[in-house]
């Protein structure tokens, strides 16, 4: 019973954690500008995603060892450090993000400029981690995202037509603007195949003694919980269809997307838009400080843990600390939170083949993961995914010049 | 040495085919779109403050943000070649901002009949600046 | 036991089972017709600097003799510092109520033979950059 209520409760917390600003941002764009037809890349995004969340907490349940203390531990320090930096510099971007989604959800109700409010939310965050322990911020946070589900009721309530979402999860060109279409697709699968996501992941499973009896509750969680989360992906890029598109209202800024649930709800729509936006950035905030924290000291084999107390994971605690304050800058400073979160969205694109080429290693050695190894779905999974990454990686840069 | 040397080699690659450039009619395109992008979000926002389902400080700043934008793509259209019809464009760019500017001081004193007015001059002005820009794009080609 | 996959990038672990670093580096005791063996093992970011480049290792090293851990004598330690005892001819066994990373004293390190002229088996020994921490490991439990 207690296995089911786990499964169950993992479920929940994934769907209610599934959306960050990232994936708020991207469905938002692509469906205002492009309809339906970005729907394939969410789905794509969505069964990789599935599948490496899968291997990292199999991972980290079988040999106890976290994604990152692993992977320096199996390639070594040199190989490492690639990754380390690449995660650490886009965490920042993806932080500041986050933050800046915070802040415009507050601005949205409150009239006062994001700028304002980036300490105050940094503090916010900072505060939960100190006094917070694991369980509160997975949990807590998590099951409070489930607001997001009001994307998923308003599809509903708009009655898309089937024929025409069904049409469109084939990748088709368009004819015009092929370039911006190509930047938003790699800004989606960048959103979504979030390395911080497996990084944290599978420290969060260490954190909860996870072991092999868990193996079948990860694979639940991160299939149910992973599939079913991006059902609320898809409900803002529907909805931004139906409602934007046709005006011709091509998402630019947070202001913009706000507009999206005005009409299936009047005003509980914008204040559930803002709700929505608030909560999911605030619980991937966390996310994404803690999972600095969490590769830092794992690389350098540093004591760490949200459950310890600080004088027992000191550098542990002023890694996060540094690095929240160091990410609010960047919206104190006035930098445009949509485009912010674009640009770190393709950017994420452009570092996750390092971060997928040590799964392949790591889940075929039996010395880890034991008789868990990957069968050969999940093989093929693997190298399809690095193949994806690598030509992410290589059209990153030039589609955020010429498109984004 | 070989790798960084593949990398560069890659890296530079890529940014010379990202500065192939766009023709003009593709330019004169996205600057329409995102001007009616700016101007359908302002009527948007209008028709939703009059229904009273967005709070007077979001129309408000997001009235001032279309705004801005008009006036950046003002900017950007005033660097473009001049052509037959450039002038027609600025013009009509700058009674948009003009009618923005309008519904914004109309949010301010609470004026659903002015924003009304707004509203449907906001529309004509949109059929008007697409036509000029589609008349526009067609002689580049 | 393979040097790199158990020894190298593992964690090292005090007897609290708290983390104190990973294996950095390693240090090879070269020997006349014997095979080499492993004479210590280096936690330090100069030594991570070092397996990138060695001119990162003097930046590191620069800097964390600025603001790292300063070396201190046996003679003036502090209660809370590490106590070492000698558990052999050459061998040593620290220990650390606080499971704080020390230095080891230089009067308690080994003196290589003088006036052999002969290349000496501890060469990084003595490059006494400053930040370098070295344990004997001879009895000390390295993994988990």
């Amino acid at each position: 019973m207690s296995k089911i209520l786990e499964i169950a409760l993992g479920i929940v917390t994934s769907i209610g954690g599934f959306l960050d600003v990232g994936a708020i941002a991207t469905a938002a764009e692509a469906g205002s500008t492009f309809g339906f037809h970005l729907i394939w890349a969410i789905l794509l995004g969505t069964i990789c995603v599935i599948f490496l969340v899968e291997m990292s907490g199999r991972l980290a349940a079988v040999s106890k060892h976290t994604l990152a203390a692993a992977v320096r531990e199996r390639l070594g320090f040199n190989f490492f450090v690639i990754p380390l930096l690449a995660e650490i510099a886009v965490d920042f971007l993806v932080l500041a993000a986050e933050i800046g989604g915070d802040c415009i959800a507050l601005q949205l109700i409150t009239g006062i400029s994001f700028q304002w409010w980036a300490l105050p939310v940094a503090f916010a965050i900072w505060l939960l981690i100190w006094k917070g322990n694991f369980s509160i911020i997975e949990n807590g946070v998590s099951l409070l995202g489930l607001i997001t589900l009001v994307f998923v009721f308003a599809t509903f309530k708009l009655h898309p037509s089937l024929t025409e979402l069904g049409a469109d999860l084939l990748p088709t060109l368009p004819k015009k603007d092929t370039a911006h279409y190509l930047f938003i697709a790699v800004s989606i699968l960048g959103a979504l195949i979030s390395p911080y996501l497996f990084y944290f992941y599978s420290s969060g499973a260490v954190e909860d003694k996870w072991d092999e009896g868990h193996i079948g509750v990860n694979r639940a969680v991160a299939s149910l919980g992973m599939g079913f989360g991006s059902i609320v992906s898809l409900g803002v890029l529907i909805v931004s269809a139906l409602l934007l598109n046709p005006k011709g209202i091509q998402v630019d800024s947070y202001e913009q997307a706000a507009l999206m649930l005005t009409q299936p709800f009047g005003y509980w729509g914008f204040v559930l838009f803002a709700a929505s936006l608030g909560i999911a950035c605030f619980g991937a905030a966390l996310e994404v400080t803690l999972d600095t924290a969490y590769i830092v000291a794992q690389a350098l084999g540093w004591n760490w843990g949200e459950n310890l107390k600080q004088k027992d994971a000191a550098r542990f605690s002023l890694v996060y600390t540094v690095f929240v304050f160091l990410a609010s800058l960047l919206m104190v400073f006035g930098i445009d939170p949509l485009q912010l979160t674009l640009f770190s969205m393709a950017l994420t694109a452009l570092i996750l083949p390092p971060v997928i080429v040590p799964f392949l290693v790591l889940m075929n050695d039996e010395s880890y993961v034991g008789k868990h190894r990957n069968g050969w779905i999940s093989n093929s999974v693997v190298i399809f995914t690095i193949a994806l990454t690598f030509v992410l990686a290589i059209v990153a840069i030039p589609l955020e010049i010429i498109g984004g | 040495m070989q790798w960084i040397r593949i990398g560069s080699s890659l890296l530079c690659f890529s940014l010379l085919t990202a500065c192939s450039g766009q023709s003009s009619a593709d330019k004169l395109t996205k600057e329409l779109d995102s001007v009616k992008s700016w101007t359908a979000t302002a009527h948007m926002v209008g028709d939703a403050w009059i229904k009273g389902t967005v709070p007077e400080a979001y129309a408000k700043e997001t009235l001032s943000k279309t705004q801005e934008e008009l006036q950046k793509e003002t900017e950007t259209l005033k660097l473009a070649d001049s052509a037959p019809g450039h002038s027609q464009i600025l013009e009509q760019l700058k009674q948009l901002k003009d009618t923005v500017a309008q519904m914004s001081k109309a949010v301010e004193q609470k004026d659903q009949q002015a924003m009304n007015q707004q509203i449907q001059q906001l529309s004509s002005q949109e059929q008007t600046i697409s036509t000029l820009f589609k008349q526009q794009a067609g002689g580049h080609e | 036991m393979d040097l790199i996959r158990d020894v190298l990038d593992n964690q090292i672990v005090d007897r609290n089972q708290r983390n104190m670093g990973k294996v950095d580096g390693i240090v090879m005791e070269l020997r006349d017709r014997e095979p080499p063996r492993l004479a210590y093992i280096e936690v330090g970011m100069p030594t991570l600097a070092r397996r990138l480049h060695p001119r990162l290792q003097r930046w590191v090293a620069a800097l964390q003799s600025k603001w790292g851990a300063k070396h201190s004598r046996c003679r003036s330690r502090s209660n809370a510092s590490a106590r070492l005892r000698k558990m052999g001819s050459r061998a040593y066994h620290w220990k650390d109520s606080r499971s704080r990373v020390k230095t080891i004293p230089q009067c308690l390190l080994p003196t290589p033979p003088s006036g052999t002229g002969a290349p000496s088996p501890y060469f990084l020994l003595h490059n006494r950059g400053l930040g370098y921490y070295r344990y004997w490991c001879s009895h000390t439990n390295l993994m988990k």
